[in-house]
């Protein structure tokens, strides 16, 4: 599931966004569309999930 | 896969959204142009702005000045008179646009991706969650 997370902190009117589950240059186009109606943020930061890459499991057979 | 980010400006980006945020707090009636002139504003200090309420067409507020907002390369920036928002406005005015401004955000972008929408609110902190 692809999700925008906003946070807003009614005290102090900062925003912070979390993209989570888009991959890559989507995410990145999800980020840009953000900032062009929120301004420039003062953090911009890619979560360690976003490196993460799929890994291809091996399947072991049990006569191996 | 996960991007986050942390927006605390003053300013706004999107004049549809910022005039949606007016409209939310009570300012539904307002003047667009380019640098038009504020009323209430000393003469030697003459101030300009593209986005105005009219002290006129708020008079249960009692404003002792116009409340314009003017064009900056990182959005729209209030220009605001100090009696007004010690008094009349409350301190705490662009912090409450802000906030009323992000809702917004978070409306336009569950549109624009087609997706749905959930608020929840805990103590002072909004959540708003986006799925598409």
């Amino acid at each position: 599931m692809r999700e925008i997370e906003f946070t807003i902190d009614t005290d102090t009117g900062k925003c912070e966004t979390n993209i989570k589950g888009i991959q890559g240059p989507a995410c990145e186009q999800t980020a840009r569309q953000l900032r062009q109606i929120l301004g420039t943020p003062t953090i911009d930061e890619k979560t360690p999930e976003f490196n993460v890459k799929p890994v291809a499991k091996r399947r072991v057979g049990a006569n191996e | 896969m996960s991007k986050y980010m942390t927006f605390e400006s003053q300013s706004f980006a999107n004049r549809d959204l910022l005039l949606e945020a007016l409209s939310e707090i009570g300012f539904t009636t307002v003047t667009q142009g380019t640098n038009l002139l504020l009323d209430g504003w000393d003469k030697r200090n003459v101030r300009t702005a593209d986005i105005i309420i009219r002290r006129r067409d708020v008079k249960n507020h009692n404003l002792l000045a116009d409340i314009g907002f003017q064009k900056t390369p990182s959005g729209y920036v209030a220009i605001l008179d100090d009696m007004d928002l010690d008094y009349r406005l409350g301190k705490d005015f662009v912090v409450r646009l802000q906030n009323h401004y992000h809702e917004a955000v978070a409306r336009k972008m569950a549109k624009k991706l087609g997706g749905t929408l959930v608020k929840e609110r805990i103590g002072k902190t909004v959540k708003i969650r986006v799925r598409f």
